[in-house]
């Protein structure tokens, strides 16, 4: 495992035994990322109280994870797993995402029944303007995450920008790989037609 | 019809079925054959090649996303409940 999840260990520890500057250090780590998570999964209103929930219920969970009694001592501990496990709490029942994909616009598409072209581009992709730098486009995914359905959103934040594996981000979401991946492609779609519907057309907000 | 959506693993895919596999591409999740006539499509399909890399784009985006600090507010509400959890 990683040295974030060492080093977390070492935290856990410290914080068991009410060590406040070790919990300080804790909450620097990995309280953004579970805010960001949780104004996903949540929605942005409610993302920050959603995300403080979450600690509440890990400090519940400490003696569990850092009592030695509890099989402490461990030398790894992934508290932003744990975190972001308990923020997915939030998610709704999730069989009516997967029901539903998320798609092109199918008018981009010949239809099946077209004698020649069937599901090739009717209206292929042009290239995005070359005029838009990284720091815009991150703005721009920044802002395509907030309308993301929210499993689509927690699959895509938990691999894309936590750089999670997909089996690690399905424990977290606790679905199968098969979903995680069926979601995070949806999720991917979401963003790259956002970021089209803008690049495309050389519009950048902001 | 394959759990991809693909009809027929052995007709050349179409775009919109390249489309809905990307993610699986992507992912190394696609068998060998499957990932055979992805290439073979793509190597054929200026489109497909186009927006395979827009969305390997909007990957790489995703992954520069900083992070933002702690606002002080919010230590001091998570410390209080790490107080309130201590005296529980």
């Amino acid at each position: 495992m990683s040295d974030r999840a060492r080093v977390d260990a070492a935290l856990v520890t410290a914080v068991g035994s009410g060590d406040e500057q070790a919990l300080g250090r804790l909450i620097a780590r990995h309280h953004p990322a579970v805010a960001r998570f949780a104004a996903v999964v949540a929605g942005p209103e409610v993302g920050e109280k959603v995300a403080l929930d979450a600690w509440r219920s890990f400090f519940d969970r400490l003696p569990a994870i850092a009592s030695p009694a509890a099989g402490a001592g461990r030398a790894e501990i992934d508290v932003r797993a744990e975190l972001l496990g308990i923020v997915a709490d939030a998610l709704p029942d999730v069989s009516t995402e997967l029901a539903t994909r998320e798609r092109i616009d199918p008018e981009r598409f010949f239809e099946d029944e077209h004698p020649r072209w069937a599901g090739s581009w009717a209206q292929p992709p042009r290239p995005w303007t070359s005029g838009v730098d990284d720091a815009a486009r991150v703005r721009l995914v920044t802002d395509a995450l907030a309308v993301l359905r929210p499993w689509s959103g927690a699959a895509v934040v938990l691999r894309d920008v936590e750089a999670m594996t997909v089996d690690e981000a399905a424990v977290v979401l606790r679905i199968s790989t098969g979903e995680f991946r069926q979601l995070l492609a949806d999720g991917r779609i979401g963003i790259w037609r956002w970021l089209d519907q803008r690049l495309e057309k050389g519009h950048v907000a902001r | 019809m394959t759990d991809n959506g693909v009809a027929d693993p052995t007709a050349f895919l179409t775009c919109a079925e390249l489309v809905a596999l990307v993610t699986e591409y992507f992912e190394d999740a696609l068998s060998v054959a499957e990932r055979a006539r992805f290439e073979e499509h793509l190597s054929a399909c200026p489109s497909c090649r186009t927006y395979l890399a827009q969305m390997r784009t909007t990957v790489q985006a995703l992954g520069r996303l900083d992070e933002e600090s702690v606002e002080p507010q919010v230590l001091d509400a998570l410390m209080g409940a790490f107080r309130d959890w201590k005296k529980a």
